[in-house]
């Protein structure tokens, strides 16, 4: 029997009755829920946590995690808005600001993959450095005054009623699932998230391999940054502060074992939605954020919980008949 | 004679242990008598260490009993063990390496005073022990400090504060040089004087000759001879432990075969870990056996020539005409593969299915030209490699944790044989493996050297040594101690050899 694969099916089948019956319950609650633009509106409250959530996939997938990408948000967001305030044309600023995100990317990889620290010692490091450096940037201030254009990237539908940061959530969903499940390198991401010494001893780079995901996190976490900053109009030096958290958790909550080498990103784009259409259901029918939270990590914890339990009952099934 | 008269401390009767389809233990019994160090030994999977194991209470035996004192007695946990008085040195160490000396030795039972863990308690408690077991260390340095000697002895030690009446010790010495076994020696003989019993466990010959009052050769299971040292010789006890193998399971010995290949690969005074300037040469097409104790550099020796392991000094030539690969992606794509020997830990994938394992290293090493991912293409490999190897698997989407030992083994080597290796390192690849998988893998062998590849292949198992290879290299502490060819050899001296790094005196004949 392929235990763990069954339990993970169930587990996917399980959000999606979920969601379901989220969405069914919320529509009958309010009568505006199934309307294109409040989907629209909920997806885009949270967009660039959505899209940081991808890259995460596969950085647990790998059997590692980055703590740093809220940090990244913001230091990206801030480099932007400081280069811009200082005279750089803005698409100057944007080019910067993301190439902050690949050396702070680089950074995290280099202990990570060549020193060999820990990723969740590492990444907290850089969750707490890169906020401090975005803060030196910005201080007390917020810088706004952005040009037209950048605003509209972050608020004006370019597709139908899609802005441009959903269209981009769906390209890179679209790019990552590609390499998840259909590349080479999305083999050996699994190879060492299921074992790294075998997968050494297999002749994967594994080095290369986690510089590869370090970077491809904090790069598209400032990517997010930026478009979180054109969305809000204006930079602060706390942006997306403790986003990680909540990127995490829908990561999991999609049935990515926090163990490595498990999940996949259908799971994940489930549990997003599950996420997003839970807490606007809520959020329509008065429920308080606080009991909002306790919902969602009732669900996490049972998310982590179900598929060991499965296999736990099963155990001491078989350990019975033997 | 006296000794029947002695009560026995421990008498264990016809105990019996299988894993899976193999047999550990096969109605194995044991007398000690009390103050006397008795000494088992026997061939790797002799059952030595799973006896030492029953009585440690960490494993549970099929059928048998243990009687202590002539009492029997039930030991179904470690503690229960413990509280019946009986302590067991593992060979591998069981310290905690980040806390101190005096930590370690009290873990579980710390001294209070006035109600707090009092280490001046531990101090007062160890400090006569230490000094009679000579080691002198600063007992609140972390124990990472210690040197693997006084490491094991602080074990020994941990395991001495209990006062145990029957003392376990499962090769003791096999991480201490000569100055610290003497001096472990004169304790344990101290101990012997102060009545406590022991049970030692060795594959060092000359040294259970050199501290046990009373042998037992154990041999697939069963003990076959059991006696007083004095009565005893080391070749007597080598035909005890090697008996009358099953012949027929091993393959015959390879005839005498025209080496007129090139020489391809040549490894030049190659240092690293415990290695000491090792140099061979294989040809193509040929079989060179590894045969070497625990720790002798056998694994060593394959890890610095498929690049996870670096050389300190020396080189080698590969049939590329390159040097020794810095690393398992550089030997993958030069041909050059490693079927390691801890097989769960280092070649496999065990929460994937076997079609995930087949395909890792082309796709995980190669240079595939595509950056896509074929999932047609690995089918194909899969299935190739299951019919090949005759892998015993409900689907190729099979997890390989469900897998017996043999076919996870087999599906280490198709990962391997999908890449055309052109030098294949075997590092002791059957064992844990069932008979019938066993013989799978010798005929692997056989073939991969008729179509021309090196094979390197190192076992624990001296017949299939001698039935396999061309010629087989013996390593005795890190140096090459010696070559024989193996249709030439027998089972005793090779023993003689592995055991002791010198080929035997008399009966020298079987060598060229």
């Amino acid at each position: 029997m392929t235990g763990a694969g069954a339990a993970l099916k169930r587990w996917e089948t399980l959000m999606f009755v979920l969601l379901v019956a989220i969405i069914a319950l919320n529509s009958l609650d309010s009568r505006y829920f199934l309307s294109i633009g409040n989907f629209v509106n909920l997806f885009q409250l949270s967009i660039e946590k959505s899209i940081v959530a991808l890259t995460m996939t596969l950085v647990i997938i790998g059997g590692e995690i980055d703590l740093s990408v809220a940090s990244v948000m913001g230091l990206a967001a801030c480099v932007a808005a400081w280069t811009f305030q200082h005279g750089a044309p803005m698409p100057l600023a944007v080019l910067l600001a993301l190439a902050a995100g690949i050396v702070a990317g680089l950074n995290n990889a280099f202990w990570i993959a060549y020193v060999g620290l820990p990723s969740l010692a590492v990444t907290l490091a850089g969750l707490i450095g890169y906020r401090g450096v975005a803060r030196i940037f910005l201080e007390d201030r917020a810088i706004g005054g952005f040009p037209e254009w950048f605003n509209q990237l972050g608020q004006q539908p370019i597709i139908g009623p899609l802005t441009a940061s959903i269209v981009i959530f769906f390209i890179l969903f679209v790019f990552f699932a590609v390499i998840l499940h259909s590349s080479a390198l999305g083999r050996m991401i699994y190879a060492i998230g299921s074992n790294v010494q075998a997968a050494r001893y297999s002749g994967v780079r594994v080095g290369l391999i986690k510089t590869d995901l370090f970077v491809a996190s904090a790069f598209v976490a400032a990517l997010a940054g930026v478009l979180y900053a054109a969305r809000l109009g204006s930079v602060r030096g706390d942006m997306a502060e403790g986003f990680e958290l909540d990127i995490i958790t829908a990561v999991l909550l999609g049935g990515v074992s926090i163990f490595g080498g498990k999940g996949n990103l259908a799971g994940v784009g489930l549990a997003i939605l599950v996420i997003l259409n839970l807490r606007n259901g809520m959020g329509l029918a008065n429920i308080t954020g606080n009991t909002q939270n306790y919902v969602i990590g009732g669900l996490l914890v049972f998310s982590v919980l179900a598929p060991n339990v499965w296999q736990d009952v099963r155990n001491t099934w078989r350990g019975r008949e033997i | 004679m006296q000794r029947s008269v002695t009560p026995l401390l421990v008498s264990v009767r016809g105990l019996v242990k299988r894993y899976g389809g193999v047999t550990a233990l096969d109605g194995l019994s044991l007398d000690v008598a009390p103050g006397v160090i008795h000494a088992v030994v026997g061939e790797n999977g002799a059952g030595k260490s799973t006896l030492m194991k029953i009585l440690a209470g960490v494993v549970q035996p099929d059928a048998g009993q243990i009687l202590l004192e002539g009492r029997n007695v039930v030991m179904d946990s470690p503690a229960a063990a413990r509280k019946r008085g009986v302590g067991i040195v593992y060979q591998e160490l069981s310290l905690f390496p980040q806390r101190s000396v005096l930590a370690n030795l009290f873990v579980n039972r710390e001294p209070l005073r006035r109600g707090w863990v009092s280490t001046d308690a531990m101090r007062d408690m160890s400090r006569e022990l230490l000094d009679r077991l000579g080691l002198d260390v600063d007992v609140a340095a972390p124990v990472s400090r210690l040197s693997i000697g006084e490491q094991q002895l602080v074990e020994l030690a941990r395991v001495l504060l209990e006062r145990p009446r029957l003392l376990i010790l499962d090769e003791p010495n096999s991480a201490l040089n000569k100055r610290e076994t003497e001096r472990l020696f004169a304790v344990l003989r101290q101990l012997r004087a102060e009545g406590v019993t022991m049970l030692y466990v060795s594959h060092r010959l000359e040294e259970v000759f050199a501290i046990s009052d009373r042998v037992t050769v154990t041999r697939n299971g069963k003990d076959v001879v059991t006696r007083d040292r004095a009565g005893l010789t080391i070749p007597e006890i080598i035909d005890a432990m090697i008996g009358a193998h099953q012949e027929d399971l091993f393959p015959p010995p390879l005839p005498a075969r025209k080496c007129d290949a090139p020489e391809q690969l040549r490894v030049d005074g190659v240092c690293g870990g415990e290695l000491d300037d090792i140099r061979f040469t294989a040809r193509s097409g040929e079989v060179v056996g590894l045969a070497g104790l625990e720790g002798a550099g056998v694994s060593t020796l394959l890890g610095i020539l498929f690049g996870t392991r670096k050389a300190q000094a020396g080189a080698a030539i590969f049939p590329d005409g390159r040097g020794l690969p810095r690393s398992a992606t550089e030997a993958a794509r030069r041909g050059v593969c490693l079927v390691p020997a801890d097989r769960r830990r280092n070649g496999l994938m065990l929460d994937q299915t076997v079609l995930f394992n087949i395909s890792q290293v082309v796709v995980g090493a190669l240079k595939t030209g595509s950056p896509l991912f074929s999932p047609k293409e690995a089918s194909a490999r899969a299935a190739r490699q299951i019919e090949r190897l005759r892998i015993k698997t409900r689907s190729p989407g099979s997890l390989v944790n469900h897998l017996s030992g043999g076919n996870q083994q087999k599906v280490v080597i198709g990962k391997w044989l999908e890449i055309q290796p052109r030098v294949v390192l075997l590092d002791d690849p059957t064992r844990g493996v069932d008979v019938g998988a066993k013989r799978e893998i010798y005929e692997l062998i056989r073939q991969m050297s008729a179509e021309g590849r090196i094979v390197l292949f190192s076992s624990t198992e001296l017949p299939e040594l001698i039935g396999l290879c061309d010629r087989i290299l013996i390593l005795y502490r890190g140096r090459l101690a010696g070559e024989v060819a193996g249709r030439s050899v027998d089972n005793r001296t090779l023993l003689h050899l592995i055991n002791t790094g010198e080929r035997p005196t008399a009966a020298g004949s079987a060598l060229q």
